[in-house]
């Protein structure tokens, strides 16, 4: 439709606000609270317009445009509001921007500006209030709010985190944290939505303040660098260093993100300034790591890599890849083991958290990823949420759980021992003993089959196996769940019901699931459940493993798997190996045609059948359970090599370390947990020293003679593309206009592929599998009473390496803690704050405890992310015997006060 | 620490609501009210929110929006003294002064015993019985110096007195206030034995449209300001509507002037529950709600005794009158603000948040309480139904004058010997309106007719007033809720501006620019004017804001000081240039 806007004619669109077209038209209409993602509001009066036909003046950031609207914004009423307007506002005379943060990037500015008004003509008397500098990355100045409540709406409606709002009335209006707490001691977990939306400087970044003005810096847009949820962010860089984060603006609605970040992505990439950066080769000396150059460290590699593979054949060699570089990268990393080394002893940490995923439903399904998109939330009746703590590990994607529970009356089912966040707005919250999930999961298949709620027609059509997995189900009897699991029946039964007989119904889950000694069996039973009910190949349904780091989907994908080529492609089929052979220009028969080893038995087998590794950003001395074991055996092996950004727990143990680029510093793609593949262009100049893991890899490659080995994104990506049919759709302009693709993409004019087995599986049909119940490795006992689980926390990611560098995300979490129930704690008599032991059967460590309920009595939890306080010396390296993933999420523990003197088992502190 | 009684009692209290956020008002006022300091403290505050299920932000954001709500200790008696226009014009300045003296203690403040705190509020509703003071949720109205004294020394003694006020009124209608002097008139026999639920009976037995098409054809306008009909209102609910229908009854009733309500609910409480009975079957409501200020918590008392006797009875509940319709009623209580009268910012009231007005559209017959079709009545309007019903709608209309049908309750207040409420035809002439109020005291300067909401009259402009909506309108001024205010020659305009200004900034919810920036500068600007340190520029300032505060709001609350201001600085302007020349 079309409409004017002083007197100039306008496309409009139904469901357009008048203001909305006006912008898009380039036509200046001033709004002070109305923002995209926080809707219009109707509080700041800028806005307003006159109407032909309407009378009065009307906010246009509510004014649906209909056809033939004749808009005025010329007219002296309505500039007689947007003067006063901003007199009052400056009436107090606080609004001081000499030294502000917002100076050239103010919405009050820019208005006041316009109008010419330099001096308030109204003078007011007032006195200046105090800031709130209290939380560790965000200023709050309340002499500058000019009340617009777009933080309240963004906090309470967007990331709903729910910490702010307006308290008092009239003049005395202000914004409050929880019940008026200085925002550092208040609930908040400084996401910096706020801070994002705030038209104004009331409020600003603290570690930007006084960095460097708006003007002065240049956007830079990148994927972050933590978790699978792959949020897009604007860095604001000045002079080649980065200074802030804001979410990517520009199409926001299309990105997984949906405009957000959380506190990771808003505060943790400052690791990009940290001193500690790796900037030179380092070679093991006398015992110590001594800089060297490039050509004595890669000539050095090369030759040691050669000799191992000449004494000892190509499999003594493991190469671990990364899930934090790109997949042009993994690539290199997965053609140099398969095709210069002569292995296919390559993997990466998916190993220890999705492994189980990628095997599970590769085999029930025929295609180990997500089966639908984050943006489906909302479109579920319910969901089932289980082993995951969603708002801490996959903070942005918690939020929009809250959207779909909130605002589009989705009912959330919440399976976690603990009492998460998102158990809180759950309809139903289970708390199942840890590691009886097959029993649960079986048992709601057992009663929505007897019930008659599992859909016959789906089953026939598209599944096998039905009636062996049917007779399978009779072992897991309600009472036999409740005997297993803890589970009440009521409870089993109702979350039975509400999963099947909804219409459209999702599962989301993640290391709960997958990090378990059974872990396979239970991402079978998700599918099962997933299948029975028909909720495959739909819009809303699903099962949806949550992928936690930036691109371990990607590494994936690229077949840094010991058993795969990217795409999946099997290394024990000769057709595919001669593919890859040919392209690669290496002889089929040079390429180890057996499956490889695993990082988990890779790590078993150094000294023995692996002597020499070669690790690109990946960090197992912290990440790898069993840790004491684990640094055993590293020192086994005759050959390490560490490629990374930090000096790493690992690469402290290197015998050659290699500085490799941040994720800023390198141009390639990533994966997100929904098979999306989204673009990141190197934003930064990296310091003098590092170079380009992909030209690391190549250097070496080279040395080795392999002469063409490529070396950088671009010609790596081709290759990809070529050899891997569901990225061949896929190029790095398409990825930049369409906001990422998600695979499979088999063609460029291929839109990519939202849901995955729609009509059919991958495999064909789905299989449904008889699952025998098995209790986790290793369960309490007299000597150890206690259950310990470990896992993540919102503020820090993985091993810490960068999260820990980064000072507001330190500053928040200085030091580990294990959360220990109430009745516990009373019972050691173990206080709030206070230093204890836990010990299980590999090791011990001192940490802080944390007394909570949000763990259930009888039970323990420890974040990984504390090398000096690692919750990996405690875990049992008992592994899946199909995925060898590691059973992190149960064992044995023991918890004791700390001895005054110190603990002689403990890891020391890590050196600085 | 919240005691498992109350929490017990809040969650039977949001058993009631269809959803649970709706009970947070109420939860703070028991809990605060259970509370020996009067006040709800943090932890509890924080317990409440979770038992509600709303965030800590919102809760510590409703308690500090509500004047109702103390968030510091309050003595154990709290006198809260009605100081807004007609309490003024009553002597209310000094009943406080009285209070200072005796109480030893200034405005704000508590005796150091921990016995008593002395505040000012805004207007109470007694305009008839001013001044008045409310203390620990009861009313002591037609307060002298002397009565101060014997109320502060019964309160010593730890007795709470119970005095009946002495309220004038008068009826020439005899349909709102028929049993306003009745004994027993608050109990359903009395209303039943006069011919009682009979509307809602004859209702039952036609279809809702057919009701709807009565009191549209009876052109029954909306009497809580705005004149609205209520007819066309019901027929706004979007045809294939299928969520849940709501009808509010607005019992308010914060207007300074107005205190006509208060006298159906407290004395003829089953004629507003037969009007809303017939109304919501009329709209297709099963659920209604009484949204009633929380300054009248003793009438909501009332209302909710009358509303289990109705139930009782059958004529509230699953099934009325045996017909199979189902239609009940919850009483709510507000917590103090005025601009929870507005419909919107009722509706936020309701659902537990602080009372913001919303953007319109979408309008509240479309989407209201919890985003569904709500309708929201005013008591009057809803207490003139059964009439309509029992009547039809020709009776109503021969009642009034073209246009202005049926009777209306005017409340006079200020400067006449007997102030009260009085019921007359609509289009009845002013001066017979304050000839039943006993005549003005003093010699006549001024008169606001609707409300502090609608411009001023002169003594001059008045003498050939008529009382209806439209009358008024041609006079330059608004009917609105027909609470007239009498002001002689005694009262300083300026005065009145300022004090007229300042309740509206009291109350301004805060959400838009112009007023709640605009409202307190003008409060500064007339503050100086008033003081005698006023300037030129300052008076400019003032009618600049009020012409562009001027249909700049939010809500009409912009309008509702603006114009008025503008007027009186007008039509009295000499008043405001002395002290500036001088």
């Amino acid at each position: 439709m079309e409409i004017t806007i002083d007197g100039r004619t306008c496309k409009a669109r139904p469901g357009q606000t008048v203001l909305q077209v006006a912008r898009e038209n380039g036509i200046y209409i001033p709004s002070l609270c109305y923002h995209p993602r926080t809707g219009r509001a109707g509080r700041c009066r800028a806005c307003v317009v006159e109407v032909e036909g309407m009378q009065g003046l009307k906010e246009s950031c509510a004014l649906d445009v209909k056809e033939g609207m004749a808009v005025r914004t010329d007219t002296r009423a309505v500039t007689a509001v947007r003067r006063m307007v901003v007199e009052l506002l400056l009436a107090d005379g606080q609004h001081q921007c000499i030294a502000c943060q917002a100076n050239g990037h103010c919405e009050l500015q820019d208005m006041a500006y316009r109008l010419g008004i330099e001096r308030p003509s109204l003078r007011l008397a007032s006195e200046p209030e105090p800031l709130d500098e209290s939380s560790e990355g965000i200023v709050r100045d309340p002499n500058k709010c000019v009340q617009c409540g777009r933080c309240v709406n963004a906090c309470n409606n967007t990331v709903m985190h729910e910490v702010l709002d307006f308290a008092w009335r009239s003049g005395h209006a202000k914004v409050v944290c929880d019940d008026d707490k200085p925002m550092g001691e208040s609930s908040c977990v400084q996401c910096g939505e706020c801070v994002q939306v705030c038209p104004v400087g009331a409020l600003v970044f603290k570690p930007a303040k006084g960095r460097g003005r708006w003007w002065e810096t240049e956007k830079k847009t990148v994927i972050c660098p933590y978790c699978g949820v792959g949020c897009s962010i604007d860095m604001h860089v000045k002079d080649g260093r980065y200074l802030w984060a804001m979410a990517t603006e520009d199409n926001w609605e299309k990105l997984p993100g949906q405009g957000m970040l959380c506190v990771k992505g808003r505060f943790g990439l400052e690791f990009l300034n940290s001193p500690d950066r790796l900037t030179s080769p380092l070679i093991r000396r006398n015992g110590n790591l001594e800089p060297a150059s490039w050509d004595e460290a890669l000539d050095l590699v090369a030759k040691r890599l050669k000799e191992i593979k000449g004494k000892h054949g190509p499999g003594a060699i493991g190469c671990f890849a990364s899930a934090k570089v790109t997949n042009e990268e993994n690539f290199a990393m997965m053609r140099f083991a398969r095709a210069v080394v002569g292995t296919n002893n390559v993997d990466h940490c998916a190993r220890l958290c999705h492994a189980s995923t990628v095997a599970g439903l590769a085999t029930t399904l025929g295609s180990g990823a997500m089966t639908n998109t984050m943006q489906e939330a909302a479109k579920s009746e319910v969901i089932l949420l289980t082993g995951t703590n969603t708002t801490w590990c996959h903070p942005v994607f918690g939020g929009l759980i809250k959207q779909a529970v909130r605002k589009h009356g989705v009912k959330l089912i919440v399976v976690d021992p603990r009492e998460i966040d998102l158990a809180k707005i759950a309809h139903l919250h289970i708390r199942q003993k840890n590691g009886s999930d097959v029993a649960w999961l079986m048992g709601m298949q057992h009663v929505i089959v007897r019930e008659g709620w599992h859909k016959l027609d789906y089953i026939n059509e598209r599944c096998e196996g039905w009636e062996e997995y049917r007779k399978s189900l009779e072992f897991y009897t309600p009472e036999k769940v409740e005997e297993l699991s803890g589970i009440p029946k009521e409870r089993l039964y109702e979350a039975a019901r509400l999963f099947a007989t909804a219409k459209r119904a999702a599962i989301y889950f993640s290391m709960g699931i997958t990090q378990s000694s059974h872990g396979v069996d239970n991402v079978k039973a998700c599918a099962n459940l997933a299948m029975i009910t028909g909720n495959l190949g739909v819009e809303g349904g699903g099962i949806n493993p949550l992928r936690g780091q930036s691109n371990v989907q990607g590494a994936c994908d690229m077949g840094a798997l010991p058993n795969v080529f990217s795409g999946y492609q099997a290394v024990t089929d000769e057709t595919v190996r001669r593919k890859f052979a040919a392209r690669w220009g290496v002889k089929p028969e040079a390429m180890d045609a057996k499956v490889g080893l695993t990082v988990t038995t890779m790590i078993e087998g150094c000294g023995e059948s692996i002597k020499a590794a070669y690790i690109m950003g990946e960090n197992p001395m912290v990440s790898d359970p069993n840790l004491n074991h684990v640094e055993t055996q590293l020192k086994k092996l005759d050959f390490l090599v560490v490629q990374d950004i930090f000096p790493t727990e690992t690469a402290r143990m290197a015998d050659v370390v290699l500085p490799g680029m941040t994720f800023a510093e390198k141009t390639g793609c990533y994966t997100n947990t929904e098979r999306r593949v989204q673009l990141g262009r190197a934003a930064l100049t990296p310091p003098p020293g590092p170079k380009q893991d992909s030209e690391i890899i190549a250097e070496i490659a080279r040395r080795i003679g392999a002469a063409d080995f490529p070396s950088t994104p671009e010609s790596l990506f081709a290759e990809i593309r070529d050899l891997t049919p569901s990225y061949h759709g896929i190029t790095y302009e398409r990825m930049e206009k369409e906001c990422g693709l998600r695979w499979p993409c088999p063609s460029e004019d291929h839109p990519g592929t939202p849901i995955l087995h729609i009509g059919k599986f991958a495999r064909g049909k789905g299989l449904l599998s008889p699952i025998a119940y098995r209790p986790p490795a290793e369960e309490p006992d007299d000597q150890y009473p206690m259950r310990l689980s470990t896992g993540r926390i919102l503020q820090h990611y993985h091993t810490g390496s960068m999260s820990r560098r980064a000072p507001v995300l330190d500053g928040l979490v200085p030091h580990g803690m294990v959360e220990i129930h109430p009745n516990d704690a009373s019972r050691l008599k173990v206080k709030e704050g206070e230093k204890v032991r836990v010990l299980t059967r590999r090791g011990t460590i001192e940490t802080q405890a944390l007394v909570t309920d949000r763990v259930a009595e009888g039970s323990l939890f420890i974040p990984f992310h504390f090398a000096e306080a690692a919750a990996n010396r405690l875990t049992i390296d008992a592994l899946d015997p199909v995925a060898k993933i590691p059973e992190y999420k149960v064992c044995a523990a023991r918890v004791e006060k700390a001895a005054p003197g110190g603990c002689d088992d403990c890891p020391k502190e890590a050196a600085s | 620490m919240i005691s498992a009684s109350l929490r017990k009692r809040i969650e039977t209290v949001a058993a009631r609501y269809p959803r649970r956020e709706s009970a947070l008002l109420p939860a703070i006022a028991m809990a605060q009210h259970a509370s020996k300091e009067h006040f709800v403290p943090r932890e509890d505050l924080a317990e409440i929110a979770k038992l509600v299920g709303v965030s800590a932000a919102r809760a510590y954001g409703v308690q500090t929006y509500y004047t109702m709500f103390n968030t510091k200790p309050v003595g154990k008696y709290h006198l809260q003294v009605d100081t807004n226009i007609p309490a003024t014009l009553a002597g209310a300045g000094g009943i406080v002064e009285r209070l200072q003296a005796v109480l030893g203690v200034g405005v704000g403040e508590t005796t150091p015993d921990g016995m008593f705190t002395l505040s000012t509020v805004e207007d109470l509703g007694s305009c008839g019985t001013v001044p008045a003071i409310q203390i620990n949720g009861r009313y002591y109205e037609n307060m002298t110096a002397e009565k101060t004294d014997r109320l502060v020394e019964s309160l010593r003694k730890g007795e709470m007195p119970d005095w009946k006020p002495n309220s004038h009124f008068g009826s020439q209608c005899r349909i709102l206030l028929r049993r306003r002097d009745t004994p027993d008139s608050t109990l359903i026999r009395t209303y039943v034995k006069d011919g009682g639920y009979e509307a809602l009976r004859r209702a039952l037995e036609k279809k809702p449209e057919e009701v709807v098409a009565e009191v549209k054809n009876a052109l029954l306008r909306g009497r809580g300001g705005a004149g609205f009909p209520a007819g066309v209102k019901w027929g706004f609910i979007p045809k294939n509507n299928t969520k849940p229908v709501y009808l509010i009854c607005n019992a308010d009733e914060g207007e300074p002037g107005t205190f006509k309500d208060r006298q159906i609910m407290e004395f003829d409480p089953h004629l507003l529950i037969e009007g809303m009975a017939i109304a919501g079957y009329a709209v297709g409501s099963k659920l209604g709600f009484i949204y009633i200020r929380g300054e009248f918590s003793p009438i909501a008392d009332i209302l909710e005794k009358a509303v289990a006797e109705a139930r009782k009875q059958r004529f509230l509940g699953k099934d009325l009158c045996g017909k199979g319709i189902a239609f009940d009623i919850v009483v709510h209580r507000g917590a103090g603000s005025y601009v929870c009268g507005e419909e919107t910012a009722l509706i936020e009231s309701l659902e537990g948040k602080r009372g913001n007005p919303r953007l319109r559209p979408p309008f509240p017959a479309v989407a209201g309480l919890y985003g569904c079709p709500t309708i929201v009545n005013n008591v009057e309007t809803l207490s003139c139904v059964p009439y309509i019903l029992l009547n039809g709608s020709e009776a109503f209309k021969r009642i009034g004058t073209p246009h202005n049908y049926g009777p209306k309750l005017f409340g006079v207040s200020g400067h006449v010997h007997r102030p009260g409420v009085y019921e007359y035809p609509l289009g009845v002439p002013l001066s017979e309106v304050l000839a039943a109020a006993g005549g003005v005291k003093g010699k006549l300067k001024a008169v606001i007719v609707g409300g502090l909401s609608v411009p001023i009259l002169t003594a001059e402009e008045c003498a050939d007033l008529k009382l209806d909506y439209d009358s008024c309108i041609r006079h330059g001024t608004m009917l609105g809720s027909g609470g007239v205010m009498v002001m002689n020659d005694t009262v300083r305009i300026p005065w009145l501006a300022l004090r007229t200004i300042e309740f509206y900034a009291h109350e301004s919810c805060g959400q838009c620019t112009p007023c709640r920036e605009g409202s307190n500068a003008i409060v500064e600007l007339l503050r100086r004017i008033v003081g005698g340190r006023g300037t030129v520029r300052d008076l400019e300032q003032v009618l600049w804001l009020c012409g562009t505060i001027k249909g700049s709001t939010l809500c009409p609350a912009g309008n509702a000081y603006a114009i008025p201001l503008e007027v009186m600085i007008r039509k009295f302007r000499g008043e405001f240039d002395a002290p500036i020349r001088s």
